[in-house]
This record gives C-alpha cells, sequence and structure tokens, in this order.
C-alpha cells in the first residue's frame, strides 16, 4: 500500500508543477533580469505627466501658489513608496511630486515598472532626477526609454524646475553637463522661482573638488532658491557653504516621511509630512 | 569577456566531437558530457546551449554548464550569461513502456557579461572600496518535471529528455518581500528544455 502511494504524490506533484508552469505565470517567459527591452506602453511616461501638469495649471485658481511634494531613495522600498503616495493623494494642496532619484535599487527594468507601477496610483504628476542606483546594470537606458533625457526643465507657474543629472562613477567617470546648467540657470526670467534637482549632493564623496566649485558657484552665482538632492539617506537643511543658497537633501522613503514646500511670493514654507 | 564566452563554447564543440570519435571506448572519460542541453528562457537566456554531468550511477545529480544569449531584438542590448546548475531528480515513474516522468529541483549561480561598466563582478579602482556589492551574479531557483523517452536499441543517442521548469531568482524573491503586490505568481517563470543523453 504505501509502494502505491508514493508514485501517486510524485505524478500530482508533477502535474501541479506543469500546471503551474503554463497557467499561473504572469510572464510566461523572461529571458533575463538584465534586459533592456521596455514594452511600447511604458514610454514616453514623462509626456503623459507634462500633459497632466499641463492640465493642473489651466484648471489652477491660485497662479501665484505653487506646492509640491518630495520624495527620494526609494530603492526597493515598494510599501513605503506606495504608502507615500496614498498619503500625498490624500492632501489636496500638492499639485505634483518631485522625486530625488534612486528609484530603483539596481537599475533593472522590473524595479522601473514597479516604480512606475507604483507612481501611476498618483493623482498628481511626478518627475524624476535620475540616481546612481539607476544607473547600474542596463538602468541608464531604461531610464532614458521609459522617462526621456536625463537632464531635463519644467516650468510650473512661476517656478522653474531644473533637473540635473550629476551622477559621475556609475556613468564610467564622465563629467556632468555643466555648461547645460549654466545655460538652464542663465536663460531665466527674473521673476521664476528657481530649484534645481540632482541626486548627489555636492558635499558628497563622489564630487571632485572642482565638480564640486563649478556646481555650488553655479547655484550661487544664479539666485538658486533651494537645491534639492537625494542619495544619503538622512534628512539636511541648511546653508552648507555659508553663501546665499539653501541646500536640502529629502531622505530616503523608509523614513516615512515626504517633504511639502510650498512657495508664494519669492519665499517658500517647508513641512515634514509623517505617513 | 566575449573571450571567456568563445572559449567555453570551443570547448564544449570539441567535447561533443571528442565524444563522437571514442565511441568504442567503454569508460568515459570525465571531461566528455554526460548530455547536451538546449533550453528556451528560464532567467538566463533566451537560447540556452549547455553541458551536463551526471554525479551518480543513477543520473539523480547532474550539474550542468550553460550559455545563453539573448538577442538585442529582444533585449535593447545583446546579453551574454553563463551559468552552472545543479539539479537532483529524486525518482523516475514509468508512464508507458520506455517513457518515463522525473520531477526536479535546481538551484543555480548565473553570471552576466555585459558592455558598460553597469555591470560588474569587481568594482572599477575609482569607487571607494565595499561601494556596491557585485551585481553580475543571480541565484536562481527552479522546479520541473522532466520526461524521459529511451531508445530501444541506442547508438550514440542514449535518451531525450524533455522538460519544463518553473524558476525564479534571487531579485524576484526580494521583490516579492519588499511590496506586497507582488504575489507568488508574478515572480515564477517558465522555462523549456531538451536534454539529450549521450550512450
Amino acid at each position: 500500500m504505501l509502494l502505491k502511494k508514493k508514485p501517486n504524490f510524485i505524478k500530482i506533484l508533477i502535474y501541479s508543477i506543469i500546471i503551474s508552469s503554463l497557467f499561473s505565470c504572469q510572464k510566461t517567459f523572461d529571458y533575463s533580469v538584465y534586459s533592456a527591452y521596455v514594452p511600447v506602453e511604458y514610454r514616453a511616461t514623462r509626456l503623459i505627466n507634462l500633459e497632466k501638469l499641463t492640465h493642473k495649471e489651466t484648471d489652477s485658481t491660485n497662479n501665484n501658489k505653487v506646492c509640491f511634494a518630495l520624495l527620494s531613495d526609494s530603492h526597493s522600498y515598494f510599501d513605503d513608496l506606495e504608502d507615500a503616495v496614498l498619503a500625498i493623494n490624500k492632501d489636496k494642496d500638492v499639485e505634483l511630486i518631485l522625486l530625488g532619484g534612486d528609484i530603483t535599487d539596481g537599475g533593472m527594468l522590473d524595479e522601473y515598472l514597479i516604480f512606475r507601477f507604483i507612481m501611476e496610483q498618483s493623482e498628481v504628476p511626478y518627475f524624476s532626477v535620475i540616481g546612481n542606483h539607476d544607473c547600474l546594470a542596463n538602468g541608464y537606458t531604461i531610464y532614458q526609454e521609459i522617462y526621456g533625457t536625463d537632464d531635463y526643465v519644467l516650468v510650473y507657474k512661476d517656478c522653474k524646475f531644473i533637473f540635473f543629472n550629476d551622477i559621475v562613477w556609475e556613468l564610467n567617470n564622465r563629467e556632468p553637463d555643466y555648461f547645460w546648467l549654466k545655460e538652464q540657470l542663465t536663460n531665466t526670467n527674473s521673476e521664476e522661482n528657481l530649484f534645481v534637482l540632482a541626486h548627489i549632493a555636492p558635499f558628497s564623496d563622489s564630487f571632485s573638488p572642482l565638480q564640486r566649485y563649478a556646481y555650488t558657484s553655479l547655484m550661487d552665482t544664479n539666485n538658486v532658491l533651494l537645491s534639492i538632492h537625494g542619495h544619503h539617506h538622512q534628512h539636511y537643511y541648511g546653508e552648507y557653504y555659508n553663501d546665499s543658497v539653501m541646500y536640502m537633501n529629502i531622505g530616503s522613503v523608509d523614513k516615512r516621511y515626504y517633504i511639502k514646500i510650498t512657495v508664494e511670493n519669492k519665499t517658500y514654507d517647508m513641512e515634514r509630512v509623517r505617513f | 569577456m566575449k573571450k571567456a564566452i568563445y572559449i567555453l563554447m570551443i570547448i564544449m564543440t570539441f567535447q561533443i566531437s571528442l565524444r563522437a570519435q571514442n565511441e568504442e571506448v567503454k569508460k568515459r572519460n570525465w571531461i566528455i558530457p554526460a548530455y547536451l542541453n538546449l533550453q528556451y528562457a528560464g532567467g538566463v537566456g533566451n537560447y540556452i546551449i549547455g553541458a551536463g554531468y551526471t554525479l551518480n550511477k543513477s543520473q539523480s545529480l547532474r550539474f550542468a554548464f550553460q550559455y545563453g544569449f539573448t538577442p538585442k531584438y529582444k533585449s535593447k542590448k545583446n546579453l551574454h550569461i553563463t551559468s552552472l546548475k545543479f539539479s537532483y531528480l529524486p525518482t523516475d515513474i514509468k508512464i508507458y513502456k520506455n517513457i518515463s516522468a522525473m520531477p526536479s529541483i535546481s538551484a543555480g549561480v548565473s553570471r552576466i557579461f555585459a558592455d558598460g561598466p553597469g555591470t560588474f563582478t569587481r568594482l572599477p579602482s575609482y569607487y571607494p572600496e565595499g561601494y556596491y556589492s557585485p551585481n553580475a551574479f543571480r541565484f536562481h531557483l527552479s522546479l520541473g518535471a522532466n520526461f524521459k523517452y529511451r531508445f530501444t536499441n541506442p547508438r550514440n543517442i542514449k535518451a531525450l529528455e524533455f522538460y519544463i521548469e518553473t524558476t525564479t531568482n534571487d531579485l524576484y524573491m526580494k521583490y516579492y518581500i519588499n511590496y506586497r503586490k507582488v504575489h507568488l505568481t508574478n515572480i515564477f517563470t517558465m522555462a523549456l528544455g531538451i536534454n539529450i543523453m549521450f550512450k
């Protein structure tokens, strides 16, 4: 009896494996986690968000006030990121979400797609700067496929947000494009509030003294209201170089807060909102 | 990088031709693979070719060296992956005459050879020590079912095995742990393969 029972159990096991292989796999065949092929429906995500932002601007009643939420370094803290997005959805003042980079942990396609899936739940448009972790593996290619260029500018009401890719080591020890940054900073209307988002703060270890000087002097001479960064997972806010520029380190999303900034009359209010 | 892949391929073809020449020799040289493995998908490439070895007489313990290639049109960049896969096939159940079925469990490690500085086993010198852990290695786990057809009068090929596997890797397991909306059905994918068992 015992001998007869054993093969039955194994047969059931084999059948269940076949059935699970055939029917329960959502992605049937997987070639590699390193794949950089982005399905067409996920491309041009930034354009969709830009369209949402344009609608928001035309619908808005107060054109002198801008309120945005800041998040950073979500890596693979997916549950925390989703909780943050749901908390921001409840705050009806927030008009857009800006992310300080490191939206993935290893630059893998699946991480980008999970991040995108979570951010799709947001009622407001979102924009992110590229982080060092986002450039690992084939991440840089995937970022460009999903979101577009890594250096870009966003103008919303009287605020100008400059997203600057300052990654050095992960992009083959390259030089960030300071000439582009200078051009964007100088071609600015005097009424505009300038914000710069770059993942790595100039006081970080991957900046050489020359790169640090280039960045901080551009900030200082162009009246940047706030230089916003990620990378370090702790929050920081202050005049790091004792010049006219305020520097901020957002802090990682697993610390379970988001930064809410309200810009009005050339000044801003900052608030740390726990969720 | 590519050199290593070519060397591996040359060794594999050499081993197969070596086998063909030594048909008369009864005792198998340890370097000659026991089977040729062909696989489709399974997280280690799109098209995979491998050389397999059995570790015991009943062939329940095996390992295979695999090389997987994913072309540019499927993954935007050409991906070359080598892997080492250990399998355990605990039992052999006769289904019909010379056809039998075997469940299998496998564990493997793979290494990607990619262009650019994004994937590495050792960090470039400009990084501080220990800045990142190596990201070119992946660990795989699969459950499968093999169906074996034994030839009655074998000449060169003793048996053919068709297998189907459901497989996952360390990253997918990490996503499963870190995000409540990733379910078990999301982290398993399918692989199909053939083992050509030599005499």
